[in-house]
Order: C-alpha cells, then sequence, then structure tokens
C-alpha cells in the first residue's frame, strides 16, 4: 500500500494487524455512538443527528481528502508535476505538509495502486448491493402499510448505517488487504561489508 | 460481453448498446415518474425496484447468467435454462448435451479489469449522488431559513428510489456505454477462395 501516512493518530499503519484494528475499532465507535444515542439520548430521532458526521469521519480512513492512510481515489489518475500533486497551489501544499510533519508522497500512482482501489470498489459495490437488496425486499413488507412521516423517520434511521459503510467501504477493504507495508530503506541497519577475521 | 442480442436486436456495435442503455433508463425514468404521481413511490416504489431489478439481470446482465454482460463473478449458472427447442429438450433427457462449459462466462484479465474500473466510475457516481441525499437529509433535521424540513424529506424520497436504480444498474451501462464495436466471429466470414 502506497500510504502517504504510515501513521493515523499516532498508531502505526505500516503491519496488516494494525489496519485490521483501526477498520475494526472505526466501525465499533459508530456502532457503539448509534447505541447509546438510541438510548439515552431521546430515542431515535436525535440518533439521525449522527448523519452528517459519517462522511466527515470518512476522511480519517482517507481516499475522499488527502488526509487518512489511504491515498486520494480521485487522483490517481492524475499527472503529477512539480510538488502540485491534487492540483493545488503549491505554496497551500507546503502549509499543509508543515501541519501534518511529513511531506506528501508526489510519485505516480503505478498500475497495481490503480487495480487495488478499483477491485476494492467493486468489493464494496457488489457487498452494499446485497444489503441494498435484501432492506428493500425484507423492509418493504414492514413498512408497506406506514405513514409517510413514520417511514421518512424509519429511513433516516437507517441512513446513518448506511452512510457510514458507503463512504468508508472501499478504504476498509484496502486497509483489510494490503500487506505489510516493507519497512523504509533509511531506517534499516546498514550491513556490514568487510568482515574483519582474525 | 458473452451475448450479442437481447430481445432479437444485435448489440454488436456501441451505437447499438447505447441505444439499448438510453431506452433501459427512459424506461425506469418513466415507471418512476407514474409511480411518484400514482402514490408518491409508496406502493409503486417496488414495481420500480422490480423493473430495475429484472433489467438489471435479463437485459444488462453481469450480476447473473443471463443478459449482456458476462456474469461480474465469473461463474456460469447453476442449472442449466430452459430448453428453446424439442431437440435441446431431448438431447438433454438423453444426457447427450453436457452443461454449459465454464470456461464461456469465465473472465480474462482485460475483462477483470473493465469490471473493476466501471465500479470505480459507478461508486464515484453514486457517492456524489448519496452526498447529496444526505445533505438533503442534514437540512432536514436543521432547516436552514430558506427551505422548510418537509420539503427536504420529500426530496430525500423523491432521490433514493432513483438512487437504488442507478445502484443496480450503473456499472453495466456504463460498460456498455464504452465498449468499443464487436469483432465480427471468423466463423462467420467468407472463407478464402483458394484459386486452383
Amino acid at each position: 500500500m502506497k500510504s502517504p501516512r504510515k501513521f493515523l493518530f499516532f498508531i502505526s499503519m505500516e503491519t496488516r494487524r494494525r489496519r485490521h484494528t483501526v477498520v475494526i475499532g472505526y466501525y465499533s465507535f459508530f456502532a457503539v455512538l448509534m447505541i447509546f444515542r438510541i438510548l439515552f439520548r431521546g430515542g431515535p430521532d436525535t440518533y439521525a443527528h449522527l448523519l452528517p458526521l459519517t462522511f466527515y469521519a470518512s476522511a480519517i480512513l482517507g481516499g475522499l481528502t488527502i488526509n487518512g492512510p489511504v491515498r486520494p481515489f480521485s487522483h490517481w489518475q492524475r499527472n503529477i508535476r512539480d510538488g502540485s500533486a491534487y492540483n493545488s497551489n503549491p505554496r497551500k501544499m507546503q502549509w499543509i505538509t508543515l501541519f501534518r510533519g511529513e511531506p506528501l508522497r508526489t510519485e505516480r500512482y503505478d498500475e497495481h495502486d490503480i487495480a487495488m482501489r478499483d477491485h476494492a470498489h467493486y468489493l464494496a459495490y457488489a457487498a452494499l448491493r446485497w444489503i441494498t437488496i435484501l432492506f428493500v425486499l425484507f423492509g418493504a413488507v414492514v413498512i408497506i402499510d406506514w405513514p409517510p412521516p413514520r417511514v421518512a423517520q424509519f429511513l433516516l434511521f437507517l441512513s446513518v448505517p448506511f452512510c457510514i459503510v458507503f463512504f468508508s467501504l472501499p478504504q476498509a477493504i484496502i486497509l483489510w488487504t494490503e500487506p505489510d507495508l516493507d519497512p523504509d530503506p533509511e531506517e534499516q541497519p546498514p550491513q556490514t561489508v568487510i568482515r574483519v577475521v582474525p | 460481453m458473452r451475448r450479442t442480442t437481447v430481445l432479437g436486436l444485435n448489440m454488436e456495435r456501441r451505437s447499438s448498446r447505447r441505444r439499448l442503455v438510453v431506452a433501459v433508463y427512459l424506461f425506469l425514468a418513466a415507471c418512476i415518474a407514474a409511480g411518484w404521481f400514482a402514490d408518491r413511490l409508496h406502493v409503486s416504489g417496488m414495481l420500480v425496484f422490480w423493473a430495475a431489478w429484472y433489467s438489471s439481470l435479463f437485459i444488462l446482465g453481469g450480476y447473473g447468467a443471463r443478459g449482456l454482460i458476462k456474469p461480474f463473478t465469473g461463474k456460469g449458472p447453476r442449472d442449466l435454462p430452459m430448453p428453446s427447442n424439442l431437440v435441446e429438450l431431448q438431447l438433454r433427457v438423453t444426457g447427450a448435451l453436457d452443461r454449459p462449459d465454464g470456461s464461456e462466462y469465465r473472465n480474462d484479465e482485460r475483462e477483470i479489469q473493465r469490471r473493476d474500473s466501471v465500479h470505480y466510475q459507478a461508486y464515484q457516481g453514486l457517492m456524489l449522488l448519496v452526498a447529496a441525499i444526505w445533505l438533503l437529509a442534514s437540512w432536514a433535521i436543521h432547516p436552514p431559513s430558506f427551505v422548510s424540513a418537509r420539503l427536504m424529506l420529500v426530496l430525500v424520497n423523491f432521490l433514493a428510489l432513483p438512487a437504488v436504480v442507478l445502484g443496480f444498474t450503473l456499472p453495466q451501462a456504463i460498460l456498455l456505454w464504452t465498449e468499443p464495436d464487436l469483432a465480427p466471429d471468423p466463423e462467420d466470414e467468407n472463407p478464402m477462395v483458394v484459386a486452383g
């Protein structure tokens, strides 16, 4: 995984086990948040306030933004020139670099990166397709006799977990399936070239 | 692609496939409009969903063993399709007709790469639509001063079913729209005449 960042909130992302932990923790956090919101904050009505959080939280994993361990999806086919990798003002990118504490990687994406991105989106699409089919088949039987305000409330209730998964599933698949990152050559211990034999 | 005809129409040319895609979406848009004016898609929404699903299965293909596009999973049908004539039925009963060759449904590297690429493009397009629905739903919770929450909910209900319809058909539509004209079958070409 050619990630611009090897750390996510001080969590190392170099090993697959760490990335699995991050993905599980990400979805567990939202599951617990939804349960608490329902149980202790007045019911499903106030639960829908989680909706705006779903998009912004997906930026944690990357893909949709320049933040996060997964590189931005839409820039995987852009031309990268002179540091303006994200088609932004280079001076602005310098400030972002200073804020993040490490420079943004500007090398072009290779075929493996693009194939990995596309395959993750295919898997996410297929999974969400089945979820939608099951909901329409079984959910319609339940809500068909409901009045429209209750239907709207139910759709708002379901939109939160759907948006949580929809905005983050490709990134989660990439983080879950990529192997351990190769160690940085600069960090490897120097190899002994000359061996002194007494 | 696996099949080259649908409803008796030849789909080897890209222009024919594009007309098919436009026709499918016009049909589904008409169903949505009719359902909206009938009962605000309350019950008719299910009929639109079935129309989109069957269009995806039997016309466009991809998700299923039928349709123009090979199954995205690369797997053939579990059961043999219904025999199209009595001769085929008799051959099948006697065991002379074997199951379809699995290699017919297997995707090669180029098809897998195209499959994944169109799914990425469809996902990005649907993300814009889902983001719009998300924004409308957020405004329904905290409506701005210039619009009412009820209108936001109406718009959410209006956009949700088209999003589902696009979700079932968009990757296949992109694939059928962008694939070049199919090369003619070499067996159908006139044999070379060797001068004696």
